[in-house]
């Protein structure tokens, strides 16, 4: 029963980089993006997955989507195997573009996610023509039903990207995305780009779609409180890895890795009168090409002993449902 | 307002448009290439001789009524050649720079979208190219295959693509990063459709800059192999071969009328497609207000 529900499932994803200018003895650095990242995402349900700048959020949602070439692991949709870079195994490509109907993707800078030369008529029916997804007497009226879907009115079919505002443009970026009816959508960073009246726009939108069209998404965010409402399941990444895993209510209401900790206490209140203790953290995150040994938070760490410094921990459950990487539980 | 409901506007074009033709040099230089091309392709009509027609009682003749840019040295009318060489000099110009166009274009997508090994060997081709004089090539090669108007078209194509090919293979490599091109992925496009819909889209406003300059240089290197005598042969009549009778000592001091006329088309045909040139890179060119 459980493993039916699993839409997605990422066991042991790695994204290396190699790293220029490397030094003759002791072969290629890398740079470890992604480093060992596994979890299942359930139909139906929202994932998130947060961290600060450069720990290789989007470079996992990109690996996903095979987008870049992944280095290791494997990813499982419904009963295809995506890739298994162990087992030697890959989608074949007439599998993988019908796959590419079934997930798609919507990128943190909608400026950049369109052809500036194309409509938003071409940018819509390219993926419908594609997946023939209706019949080619109706892709304009279908395409006008899409946006309309997304709060946009038909008009906007025939001006081009540069005339529209960083709003609408993330509009037009989900349209392009629902437009082949995909079930399984990786969300990257949608809203960082917008003001924040526009984000909850966009937020409610993507909500309101996910129930009518029964989506399920993959949510990739540096704005815990955006994610704190809107995501079912949190995972929370440091350099690469997951330090900590759990349901967004919970994991928010009592973080239990110190890095979470940290982070929550970033977060803002709008309730003058309620004192928060702020945690800071000291340094910046260490390069992905010269990751710590032990923990790989320990140079952050306020709790860091001894043994953090040699030992790496795994991510273990410390109460139920709830998984950390932290030698404190 | 509802007319622009229907029809489909790109307002990038029209602004360029705008900007192309309040740029009071460019539109000149048009006129005059325009103007040149319509009496190039007019020749048999507008003038009075054939361009081998030879009059051998008139030979070295002044400008007169019966020439009136006289004759030359085996007595042909030297307007008529005028008119006839603008035909060979704008062909092997457009011709030349269509080869360059083909071939910087399919190779430069190529190896900016691919990169690694792919890019490496047609950089390293260029490169070669692009690292020996242009003359010195040009004329070994000729030396080889013999000369000749279609020998010398492609001589020019083949030796100056890198140009256009670097200028490619940058932009692309630039525009590769944009998401769009990720979203096209992940919509299942293949490689070919990314390149022919969203690439060569997006660089076409510098290639045609760089084409349209390159049609003016392909005409000066005709112009000077012919000079040479290893570009387009006589009696066939081109701007170049032409000059080349200016080689003569006596010619260049008395006989004024026989260099002159070709030199000054070459230069006005030049000069106009450079000024219509760079109007069009600051017509395209965002940066630049109009």
């Amino acid at each position: 029963m459980e493993e039916q529900s699993t839409l997605l499932k990422v066991s042991g994803l790695k994204k290396y980089f190699p790293v220029k200018g490397t030094q003759i003895i002791g072969g290629k650095r890398m740079l470890k993006a992604v480093d060992d990242v596994s979890f299942s995402v359930e139909k139906g349900s929202i994932m998130g997955v947060i961290g600060e700048s450069g720990c290789g959020k989007s470079t996992m949602g990109r690996t996903i989507l095979k987008l870049t070439e992944p280095s290791g692991g494997s990813v499982r949709y419904k009963d295809k195997i995506l890739f298994d870079v162990e087992g030697r195994q890959e989608i074949g490509k007439k599998e993988l573009l019908k796959t590419r109907k079934e997930i798609q993707m919507i990128f943190q800078d909608s400026y950049s996610a369109l052809d500036p030369r194309q409509n938003i008529l071409k940018v819509l029916s390219e993926g419908v023509v594609k997946h023939k997804v209706t019949d080619k007497g109706s892709v304009k009226d279908y395409c006008a039903h899409i946006l309309s879907l997304c709060g946009l009115e038909e008009s906007a079919l025939y001006r081009f990207p540069h005339e529209f505002s960083g709003g609408q443009r993330q509009r037009i970026g989900i349209a392009r995305a629902l437009a082949v009816g995909p079930e399984f959508i990786v969300c990257d960073e949608p809203t960082v780009a917008l003001d924040v009246s526009v984000q909850s726009q966009i937020l409610n939108l993507m909500l309101d779609l996910k129930e009518n069209m029964s989506l399920t998404y993959l949510f990739i965010s540096h704005n815990i409180g955006v994610v704190k409402h809107f995501c079912d399941k949190i995972a929370v990444m440091y350099l690469g890895r997951f330090v900590e895993t759990g349901n967004a209510y919970e994991l928010c209401r009592e973080p239990l890795h110190p890095y979470t900790q940290a982070l929550l206490s970033a977060v803002p209140i709008t309730n003058p009168w309620e004192k928060k203790k702020r945690i800071y953290l000291e340094g910046s995150i260490p390069e992905g090409s010269d990751i710590p040994k032990g923990c790989r938070f320990h140079t952050r760490c306020r709790h860091a002993q001894e043994r953090c410094r040699i030992e790496e921990p795994g991510l273990s459950e410390a109460a139920p449902g709830r998984f950390a990487a932290c030698h404190l539980y | 307002m509802k007319k622009d409901q229907n029809k489909p506007l790109e307002k990038s074009e029209h602004i360029a448009l705008y900007k192309f033709i309040h740029n009071k040099t460019a539109v000149i230089s048009a006129v005059i290439l325009f103007l040149l091309a319509a009496v190039s392709v007019l020749a048999p009509v507008l003038a009075s001789y054939g361009f081998d027609t030879t009059d051998l009682m008139n030979v070295r003749k002044a400008p007169g009524s019966l020439h009136i840019l006289g004759t030359d040295s085996v007595g042909r009318d030297v307007f008529t050649r005028i008119l006839y060489g603008g035909r060979v000099s704008i062909l092997v110009g457009i011709s030349a720079m269509l080869i360059q166009l083909f071939l910087g274009t399919l190779l430069g997508i190529a190896a900016g979208y691919y990169s690694g090994i792919l890019d490496m060997i047609f950089s390293r081709i260029a490169d070669a190219i692009m690292c020996f004089p242009f003359f010195v090539i040009a004329m070994s090669v000729v030396a080889v295959i013999g000369p000749g108007t279609f020998k010398l078209v492609f001589v020019i194509g083949f030796l100056m693509w890198p140009k256009l090919f670097r200028i490619v293979r940058t932009e692309v490599m630039e525009l590769k990063e944009n998401d769009y091109i990720a979203a096209a992925k992940a919509m299942g496009m293949s490689s070919g459709e990314i390149m022919i819909k969203h690439l060569l889209p997006n660089v076409m406003s510098p290639v045609l800059v760089s084409s349209t300059l390159s049609v003016a240089q392909g005409i000066i290197l005709e112009a000077s192999l012919s000079f040479l005598g290893l570009g387009v042969q006589p009696p066939l009549a081109s701007w170049g071969n032409m000059l080349s009778d200016a080689q003569s000592m006596s010619v260049l001091a008395n006989n004024w009328w026989m260099w002159v006329p070709p030199g000054i088309m070459v230069a006005l045909t030049v000069l106009a497609i450079n000024f219509v040139g760079e109007g069009l890179r600051d017509a395209l060119d965002p940066k630049v207000r109009g």
